[in-house]
């Protein structure tokens, strides 16, 4: 199917069930039937059909009524955040700097809730190379409840973040008390500049006799570990 | 007895009138989108305003106890720099749309430029599109032709008059207005527009049907208590108190409700004040005590 022309709708077991378009490639875990993105919360034909019309505007173009149908997902559709992906997905993609232009919008509009959805629905979003610095700045918030949904259980970092960046988010995650196993994809990416930033932050730890944060040993041996099969590749 | 002041630009005021407006009595504000005292220059002052309007502000209001809805729109004075009001229009549907916006405004006359009237008809367009009821600012220069050229042009788009709010109104425009059936309100000023005084021989003569009291207290000098003021003022000249509940409380719910923004359920029922409660990581005390109710 034509994965930007618009959300899919399917019902299935008396539930009105949303699940994302599938992505092809890497992305393909955030879909994955045992996985939907969001399903529904109650049976709404109206919703349903409120959201297929504004998605229909939407891919033809319509940025006023994008910019509608994302304010009004709240009030107008059971589930929201499921809702308001559906909108950005069905943004025309063609042009990817008009594309960006739209969705720069969005986020730069955006109220908590939105931002949260908009960051989590970074891995399904098209021209993914062109969210890096989105990403970034979803690392960077000061809000709690953004860093969580671009750092965890977020396929996006992991596949498109630079090493330095990535390894910013996994630091701040330890920071923040967040548990690194929802860090999609930390294992493969794990780098020995990470391992001496862990390493650092354990000794500050240990110098103001604080609790090393839980998870955090495990994933600087992992580092140490990359680090020894580098120098045996060598 | 319980106050709104549908027309109070609290951005621009200080903690001590929260408390104070609280004190009194007022339950909910609606404050208007509106210039900030000198043209903004760039479309991104326009959206962080409007951000704050639905976010921090809201915040800000709710650590006193008092409900904030907004109404979000592009001012008559700011849509005469017409590459500017280009770039807010389509900033406008961003906005409007989000939870708490009960109207789109204030929009309106201030010079009667052709630039104005542009962006005051794709704002009626606006409004019928987003589904809500429009405020309108009336001009503070040849009003009464503003006025009657305002409510004209909404009747033109296909709004009804009980979808428009007319504010700013004086005894020389209250007339033509609550004939064609729009609301009608009146800023109470303490030196210019409307005095209390003068808002109580208003209602005296016309009655409390589709007459609103609000304060339009700004960066200016103004009065955010001017709303329980006045109607203080009401009861002591002895209009009946049905006319001071209905200007100075129901009226902006009949109004405003159809919005579906603005329900009674909101502050009758409020959520406990709990300033321990942050905003983006950000807070209204300074070192103070944390209320909690």
């Amino acid at each position: 199917m034509d994965r930007h022309a618009g959300g899919r709708l399917a019902v299935g077991q008396g539930q009105a069930r949303l699940t994302l378009p599938c992505m092809p490639g890497p992305t393909a875990n955030l879909c994955s039937p045992d996985r939907p993105l969001a399903t529904g919360s109650a049976v709404d034909p109206h919703a349903d059909t409120w959201l297929t019309e504004r998605c229909a505007e939407v891919a033809a173009g319509d940025v006023t009524a994008l910019a509608i149908a994302f304010g009004h997902a709240g009030r107008r559709h059971p589930d929201s955040a499921a809702a308001r992906l559906h909108l950005v997905l069905a943004i025309p993609a063609h042009d990817p700097t008009s594309w960006l232009a739209v969705l720069d919008q969005l986020f730069a509009t955006a109220g908590l809730e939105e931002l949260v959805t908009l960051y989590r629905g970074l891995p399904v979003y098209p021209h993914p190379e062109l969210l890096r610095e989105r990403c970034a700045t979803g690392v960077r918030s000061t809000m709690q409840a953004v860093f969580e949904a671009v750092a965890l259980d977020n396929s996006y970092p992991a596949q498109w973040l630079d090493e330095g960046a990535l390894n910013q988010l996994v630091l701040k995650a330890f920071f923040l008390g967040c548990d690194p196993r929802r860090i999609n994809g930390l294992r493969a990416r794990v780098n020995v500049r990470l391992g001496q930033m862990l390493r650092g932050y354990v000794r500050e730890r240990q110098a103001a006799h604080r609790p090393i944060p839980l998870g955090l040993d495990e994933v600087a041996a992992w580092c140490e570990s990359e680090s020894e099969s580098e120098r045996a590749a060598l | 007895m319980k106050f709104i002041d549908p027309h109070v630009h609290m951005s621009a005021r200080t903690t001590d009138d929260y408390e104070a407006m609280a004190a009194a009595g007022v339950v909910a504000v609606i404050e208007p989108a509106f210039w900030v005292g000198q043209p903004r220059t760039t479309v991104g002052s326009f959206r962080d305003y409007y951000a704050s309007l639905v976010g921090w502000e809201r915040f800000r209001a709710s650590q006193f106890g008092i409900r904030h809805y907004c109404t979000i729109g592009l001012n008559s004075k700011e849509a005469n720099d017409d590459a500017l009001a280009q770039q807010v229009m389509e900033l406008l549907p961003l906005f409007a749309a989000k939870d708490g916006v009960v109207a789109i405004g204030e929009i309106g006359f201030d010079d009667q430029t052709p630039a104005e009237e542009k962006y005051f008809r794709l704002q009626l367009e606006l409004a019928k599109r987003v589904a809500l009821p429009v405020m309108i600012h009336t001009p503070h220069r040849d009003k009464n032709s503003g006025t009657l050229r305002s409510m004209a042009m909404c009747l033109e788009h296909g709004l009804r008059p009980d979808q428009v709010i007319v504010d700013h109104n004086n005894e020389e425009t209250v007339q033509a207005v609550l004939d064609q059936g729009f609301w009608a309100a009146f800023t109470l000023y303490p030196k210019t527009k409307m005095g209390s005084e003068r808002m109580v021989e208003v209602v005296r003569r016309y009655g409390s049907e589709r007459i609103i009291v609000d304060s339009s207290a700004d960066w200016g000098v103004s009065d955010p208590l001017a709303v329980p003021k006045t109607a203080n003022l009401m009861l002591a000249r002895g209009i009946p108190e049905a006319h001071v509940t209905a200007t100075c409380y129901a009226n902006a719910i009949l109004a405003y409700g159809p919005s579906g923004q603005f329900n009674e359920a909101d502050w009758s029922t409020p959520e406990a004040i709990d300033q321990r409660v942050l905003f983006e990581g950000n807070s209204v005390l300074r070192g103070q005590q944390p209320l909690i109710t």
